[in-house]
């Protein structure tokens, strides 16, 4: 029976093909859409990715998101590492800056300084150069995302040269040489990321009172960290968050305050409704091409359930097909896009795949309807 | 026991003002091994009594048992094994799926049975076999002729070695040779394999296969002097069209 079902379903090319391309683009929309946009909202937190070694991050209690960094006085730092608990706690500097390229252009930044007796908050990947070598006197790293595109110059022959080791910019007026080039994660700005030590950020940043940002806190072995970050909140009255929960409040800022979400959950549900209403017409006027076939079927003696078996089948088939057809498209088109670094991953593609059934479902669900009701006494009918 | 009995069977459609009384309490036998036609005017309930007699439509009253069975008490959950086990069919427009092979249409009944696919094939070939057109197995329904369509449909109908088939017009899409060779052919397996048939039909032409012709007019059958064994010549003229005149009132 289930090849015959297969059978009828393949004779039918037109329908089929109808089908699985509604079911495709169906499928596409709810996997690259979504893809896209955690890839947008993942670099609300990139930052906090890149900073991996502290279990916990202080910070003024009205910052809302990693890039809300409201300065706190160096005073705090002493404060939070008074606290029981805290194995060791550096202080880091993040804000913009407007650096000078060789070639005499301008391109605005993200200015890190990191601890500078640690380095604590220094890039862990490094594509050229040391992470000591931050230590150099006037030293700078910058992430190679920026130094190939914001800071590139251009040649005179037109082409780009991304900015190199040893290639000396301007920040505040005070000279900053490239002693390496480090591999981070994508900004929500595209901004490049300068990093320095906290000392020598104050030269390069606007002169300003107080320029410490957070407070990076590692917790002693054995001490349980979700209940340091109430201890640092109670006995320093300044907000402390695990990793994941700054990751969480940055991103929750971005949803709530950012169309980002509306504009890409309308396009997924554009998506599913497309797919719903062309692959949902075509099969119902598959089942109803086959109406004929369906009652001579039930008139020689098929069950309810063999014909609901075909039914199924026959959508899971094209549903499956189109599903793999839309992965497939979403895929090349992460690759082709140099954008955004686009990762499907196994939620994301079973919400997809849930959508896709969903479709299939609907779509069977009304067929199977029309089916089920059938009189056989159609047969009869010239 | 004869293979069909129906006693004072009605149907009506619908209620009211607007009901519609298709069969008025039709009486009527079916001998095993039998080849009975069901003649008359374009709506006066032959369609509607072999759909009622297969099981596929509800009576309203009365009584008729197939195979000692009464169908209009049958629970409807148990009509579609029934009539798997022991009803074929054979329909005015072959109702072949275009996307099968001749092989794999006539497999279709031994498949909703539960027979492994490549067993249902080499059984439907036989079948093929036996209506003579082999050769054809593997040939989708839209490259064959019309009565090759029909020899498809009538191997369909004895697949499963049903006890009654019911024909509904077997003949009209066909021309008059290839009907009549048609005819023969179900009269063959008929008396082969003592099976009983009913068949609807206008088309004279065919009359002399059956073993017994009983007329309907408005829903009854017409008074047992007027049924005619072995054909045409003796039924009354109004009950029957032909296609070449003969019979016409």
């Amino acid at each position: 029976m289930l090849r015959i079902a297969l059978k009828t379903l393949f004779g039918h090319h037109g329908k089929v093909i109808g089908m699985v391309i509604g079911l495709a683009v169906a499928s596409l929309m709810m996997t690259q859409q979504p893809a896209t946009m955690m890839s947008i909202l993942g670099r609300t937190y990139s930052f906090i990715n890149d900073v991996s070694q502290p279990d916990i991050w202080v910070m003024d209690p009205m910052v809302q998101f990693v890039d809300d960094a409201k300065p706190l006085a160096d005073s705090k730092l002493g404060l939070v590492r008074s606290v029981s608990g805290v194995a060791w706690a550096v202080p880091i500097f993040k804000t913009t800056t407007v650096a000078r390229l060789p070639d005499g252009n301008t391109a605005s930044g993200q200015l890190i300084g990191v601890d500078d007796s640690s380095l604590i908050g220094a890039p862990a990947k490094m594509v050229s150069g040391l992470t000591d070598d931050l230590r150099r006197t006037d030293a700078v790293f910058v992430n190679d995302e920026g130094a190939k595109l914001r800071f590139a110059q251009k040649q005179a022959d037109g082409t780009l040269r991304p900015l190199q080791v040893g290639d000396i910019l301007e920040l505040n007026e005070r000279r900053a040489e490239v002693v390496g080039i480090a591999r981070t994660g994508p900004t929500f700005s595209s901004q490049p990321v300068i990093y320095t030590t906290y000392t020598r950020a104050r030269l390069y940043a606007p002169a300003q009172r107080k320029i410490m940002s957070f407070v990076l806190v590692k917790a002693k072995p054995g001490h349980d960290v979700l209940e340091l970050t109430h201890e640092i909140r109670e006995q320093t009255g300044l907000a402390a968050y695990t990793a994941e929960e700054f990751k969480e409040l940055s991103l929750w800022y971005f949803i709530r305050n950012t169309g980002v979400l509306i504009n890409f959950g309308m396009v997924t549900l554009v998506g599913f409704i497309v797919g719903a209403v062309v692959s949902g017409i075509m099969f119902f006027n598959f089942t109803q091409d086959n109406l004929r076939h369906f009652a001579v079927l039930k008139a020689i003696g098929a069950t309810p359930r063999q014909l609901l078996g075909m039914v199924l089948l026959q959508a899971a088939i094209v549903g499956a097909i189109g599903y793999g057809i839309g992965i497939g498209l979403a895929s090349i088109m992460a690759m082709l896009s140099s954008t955004f670094q686009v990762k499907f991953t196994y939620s994301l593609l079973a919400f997809s795949a849930g959508g896709v059934l969903v479709i299939c479902l609907l779509a069977a669900g009304f067929s199977l309807l029309k089916v089920l009701r059938l009189e056989p006494a159609v047969v009869f009918k010239g | 026991m004869p293979t069909v009995e129906c006693r004072q069977l009605t149907k009506v459609y619908g209620s009211g003002d607007t009901a519609v009384h298709a069969l008025r309490g039709v009486d009527l036998t079916v001998e095993a091994g039998e080849l009975l036609m069901l003649v008359g005017p374009s709506g006066c309930g032959k369609t509607t009594l072999i759909s009622v007699i297969a099981s596929i439509l509800d009576g309203t009253s009365g009584e008729c048992r197939v195979l000692g069975q009464d169908v209009l008490t049958m629970p409807a959950g148990d009509k579609p094994k029934f009539r798997l086990q022991h009803l074929g069919f054979c329909f005015q427009s072959f109702n072949l799926n275009p996307c099968l092979s001749a092989a794999e249409n006539v497999a279709v009944p031994l498949l909703i049975a539960g027979w492994k696919y490549a067993r249902a094939l080499a059984r439907s070939r036989e079948l093929l076999a036996q209506v003579g057109i082999s050769e054809k197995a593997d040939v989708l329904p839209d490259q064959l002729s019309g009565g090759q369509q029909q020899r498809v449909a009538i191997a369909r109908a004895f697949a499963q070695e049903p006890d009654l088939i019911v024909c509904d017009e077997p003949t009209s899409a066909l021309d008059s040779v290839t009907g009549e060779k048609v005819m023969q052919l179900v009269r063959e397996m008929t008396h082969r394999t003592q099976r009983s048939v009913i068949v609807v039909t206008h088309d004279a032409r065919i009359f002399k296969f059956a073993d017994r012709i009983v007329a309907m007019e408005d829903g009854r059958i017409v008074p047992p002097k007027e049924e005619v064994a072995g054909g045409f010549d003796r039924l009354p003229p109004a009950y029957v069209e032909t296609t070449d005149g003969r019979g016409q009132a």
